[in-house]
């Protein structure tokens, strides 16, 4: 009872706080008051598809990820705070932690008294061990590049004593190589039970059925999974852990249709779902009083991207010669055909009020670092057709379709299959692109060929999405680097930028970090090494009987803990 | 040797040396269709680096003949790999998903001779009147409608608007805690509508067939010598007409079972059943090599199994099919 009561002012102080933020939680507040929290009951998640596995070293896949979270922790919980729009991290299975002066290290405090799920105690040698696992390349987990911010030994190897030094039994300093931006951010990772792993050889984890069956410590452990079908998930209080879910069970069934999704969170089968379409979340809110749709603003936005440079010749000559291409290699043409596009267009005849426009890979979740005055490329066909025409493009032949030095301007935009969203803008691109004289022949891939020649950089233009980093790391992205950056597809290339992103490296200056992420911006707006078009929302729609969810961009479970049922039972 | 046994032999050789091949062109084949499975490997920090490594851990970093050579070995032994995605051995995903798919299509099958069989018959014994007409138009609508489209319309008669059946998946949540009784009916329950859906597709096809069958059987001159007998009408078309038109239908059977697989597919994405259709199409969008060639060899040995099922059906039936003629 003690620990319900302290549990429910815990969530008033939340919903409280929330209030002097934002005035739109407000309804929210009047809506929860009239509901006391209460243990039991479940929640039946649609899920697209099955989990790959129950071990966060090897999860990849957005699902696989959001669920082995729920079954393990990690030293932090992290959660973004959208009014400071910036990740916040709260105690978990470390209790507080001391950040170094230069933040080449972190101190953790580790909770003494919690429970593995097969009741084994928990200590800092999980820690280490964990951290070993995470970056042994034996192991492969898809975790491993963390690795680079420890300190390494002389043959590149990680010194593991000097870089987790296990203070006493409920204490680990983790030391960096160098200084880093958010140590807290890269020890968050799950931590995972020494006494199960030290048991399996380092190369055949990959394959062992520890994969599936998880002894982790969080709100919930596992309780079935029947492979392509279900997952049941049952609440873990046995592990003195202080995030007790309200909810008995959350159960995730797998419906790979998406149509079946929607029917079934229709029909009360299902009870929440993630990633609606925009029609669907529309007609929810209309006329199915039992659901309540939210949006999330995320990190997911689509583009356009030109090739850059002229591939043939780069691929002929080994990497050594880069010319610009001959269509996309102007920063002129590819602002004309910026100006060609009508964004919004798309953006409201798909998205309507759930989405919003794209003009730099900073999401505008990330207030501190998000460029508000860029260049937004209005529509303006005549500006294009202007530009286009200084820089030598024109119609001589009279056949409606631009030339320049005996060469049209013609090409072919290349997408993955699969998204209706995309299908939806193609349309509208082709069109806009035609009406100035740009011959445009769209070509649909089944999405692993797609990508795979997209990294190849088989395309001279595509259109796809990226989900952009949490710690914003862009260096990957758009440093001039086009021989070992392969995900820079547009092989973009600009010094100012490369400067930027070393200068980066050097500071943890709150201010000159912005405003190097806001002159990064400008020169992305400005040269538009790809067209920027959308941001994408994740829509969430769940029965009304669920209480106090609240929606973060890291993952709609994220607090699922403090989720309850109406009349739980 | 007994010819039948003889014949089993030659037929068991020639199956494998088909399987062999088909294998063999498969696997070949997925190495020159473009995508690659450690794609889902690729990290901006680490570029390709991790993908190189899981690459080796599964083999794939060596010559294409000497992967073949390898995995060739394997099978030998009975060993089909590890999948890639699951990260299980490739016979464990299968040995999972095989019973799904087989118990809804031999469900389907079976009640497919049933009524294919006496609805067919019917048509075919009222040539030409009204019922007849009837059956003969409705077999043939049903016959050319899409599979997805029937189990749309059945997931919106039975369960929007009648909410009598589950749209998706093979039992309840909380199935695991049911009593045995409960239990069967919770399957029954669940599978209605996938078995139905397949059944009414394949119905149709196999009314026409039986139909057509019966009408030239009672065209053939022995009929109108057996109806001078004198013989009743029942009796004819029991011990004569039928025995004689089902004989084409047995091989229909064969070719049924063979294709057991891409017709339970369908079924299966719409209905959420994890079955080896929706195994095998998961596997190719995700290049997972050998979980596919393990999907392969299933579905190969389903076409093999049901060809010879009715190979030895029509010999068993029809005297004219000899042992000799099937090897």
């Amino acid at each position: 009872m003690e620990r319900l009561f302290s549990r429910f002012s815990f969530i008033l102080l939340v919903l409280l706080g929330t209030l002097f933020f934002d005035c739109k939680e407000k309804t929210s507040l009047e809506d929860q008051s009239h509901f006391t929290p209460q243990f039991g009951g479940s929640v039946i998640v649609a899920i697209p598809n099955d989990v790959n596995n129950f071990n966060p070293l090897f999860s990849q896949d957005i699902i696989t990820g959001l669920i082995t979270d729920l079954v393990f922790g990690g030293l932090n919980f992290s959660e973004f705070d959208l009014a400071e729009g910036k990740l916040v991290y709260h105690p978990n299975l470390a209790k507080s932690w001391e950040i170094g002066n230069d933040k080449k290290n972190i101190t953790y405090h580790l909770k003494t008294d919690l429970k593995w799920s097969d009741g084994n105690g928990f200590n800092a040698e999980d820690v280490k061990y964990s951290f070993y696992l995470y970056t042994n390349p034996k192991v492969g987990s898809v975790r491993q590049d963390i690795g680079l911010y420890f300190i390494q030994q002389a043959k590149g190897e990680i010194d593991y004593d000097r870089s987790f030094e296990i203070l006493n039994d409920s204490t680990i300093k983790i030391s960096f190589s160098k200084s880093v931006d958010d140590p807290l951010f890269i020890t968050g990772l799950p931590i995972l039970p020494k006494h199960i792993f030290e048991k399996i050889e380092s190369d055949k984890i990959t394959t062992h059925n520890v994969n599936s069956n998880p002894v982790g410590i969080g709100p919930f452990k596992l309780e079935k999974w029947n492979e392509q079908q279900q997952i049941i998930l049952v609440r873990n209080d046995s592990a003195n852990y202080d995030k007790i879910p309200y909810l008995s069970k959350l159960i995730f069934k797998i419906l790979p249709d998406y149509n079946t999704r929607v029917n079934q969170l229709k029909s009360g089968e299902v009870e929440m779902m993630q990633n609606l379409r925009p029609e669907d979340a529309r007609e929810m809110k209309n006329n199915y009083p039992q659901l309540k749709v939210e949006s999330i603003s995320g990190r997911d936005y689509d583009y356009i991207g030109w090739n850059n440079i002229d591939q043939k010749l780069y691929e002929q000559s080994g990497g050594k010669v880069i010319k610009p291409h001959p269509l996309f290699g102007s920063v002129k043409v590819r602002q004309a055909l910026t100006y060609a596009l009508n964004k919004k267009e798309i953006l409201e005849g798909f998205f309507g009020e759930f989405g919003s426009l794209a003009l730099s890979p900073v999401s505008p979740i990330f207030k501190n670092k998000f460029h508000n005055n860029l260049n937004s490329y209005d529509y303006d066909p005549q500006k294009a057709v202007e530009i286009l025409s200084s820089e030598g493009w024109k119609d001589t032949d009279g056949d409606k379709i631009l030339d320049k030095n005996g060469i049209p301007f013609k090409f072919t935009l290349s997408m993955p299959s699969g998204k209706p969203h995309r299908e939806f803008a193609v349309t509208i691109i082709k069109n806009n692109l035609e009406a100035i004289g740009i011959s445009v022949n769209v070509e649909m891939i089944e999405p692993t060929v797609f990508f795979n020649n997209m990294f190849e950089k088989k395309y001279d233009a595509w259109i796809a999405g990226w989900m952009i980093p949490l710690d914003l790391d862009f260096e990957y992205f758009w440093s001039s680097d086009i021989r070992n950056n392969f995900f820079n597809t547009s092989s973009y290339q600009n010094k100012e930028i490369d400067n930027i992103f070393a200068k980066l490296h050097e500071t943890t200056d709150k201010d000159i970090t912005r405003n190097l992420f806001l002159r990064f911006q400008e020169i992305l707006n400005n040269d538009q090494p790809v067209t920027f078009l959308y941001w994408v929302e994740n829509l969430v729609g769940y029965n009304s009987r669920i209480k106090n969810v609240k929606l973060n961009p890291l993952a709609f479970t994220n607090r699922v803990w403090e989720w309850f049922e109406v009349d739980a039972k | 040797m007994h010819p039948f046994g003889e014949s089993l032999l030659k037929r068991s050789i020639a199956s494998l040396l088909m399987l062999f091949s088909l294998v063999t062109i498969v696997f070949f084949l997925l190495r020159i269709v473009p995508g690659d499975p450690m794609l889902q490997y690729y990290s901006p920090k680490l570029g390709t680096q991790l993908a190189e490594k899981v690459k080796v851990q599964f083999g794939l970093d060596q010559p294409v003949h000497i992967q073949y050579a390898k995995w060739m070995e394997n099978l030998l032994q009975g060993d089909l790999g590890f999948s890639i995605s699951f990260r299980k051995p490739v016979i464990d995903v299968i040995s999972d998903a095989l019973p799904v798919t087989l118990s809804i299509s031999l469900l389907a099958l079976f009640f497919q001779i049933i009524l294919g069989v006496s609805i067919g018959t019917i048509a075919g014994v009222k040539a030409n009147t009204q019922i007849d007409r009837i059956i003969s138009t409705s077999a043939l609508i049903i016959y050319c409608a899409p599979a997805f489209l029937i189990a749309i319309l059945l997931i919106y008669l039975g369960s929007v608007i009648a909410g009598i059946f589950p749209t998706s998946h093979l039992y309840s949540i909380g199935y695991e805690d049911f009593s045995t009784l409960d239990k069967v009916l919770d399957r029954v329950h669940h599978l209605f509508l996938p078995v139905l859906t397949l059944t009414i597709t394949s119905t149709a096809f196999s009314t026409r067939f039986v139909r057509d069958s019966l009408v030239s059987t009672l065209n053939q001159p022995f009929i109108t010598s057996l109806r001078s007998t004198g013989i009743g009408e029942k009796k004819l078309i029991l011990n004569h007409v039928l025995p004689n038109s089902l004989l084409p239908m047995v091989t229909i059977i064969g070719i049924e079972i063979s294709s057991l697989l891409s017709r339970a597919l369908i079924t299966e994405i719409i209905f959420s059943l994890p079955g080896i259709g929706r195994l095998s199409v998961n596997a190719i969008f995700s290049r997972d090599y050998p979980l596919i060639i393990g999907c392969t060899i299933i579905s190969g040995m389903m076409v093999i199994i049901g060809n010879f099922i009715a190979d030895v059906l029509q010999s068993k039936f029809d005297p004219r099919v000899s042992y000799e003629s099937i090897g």
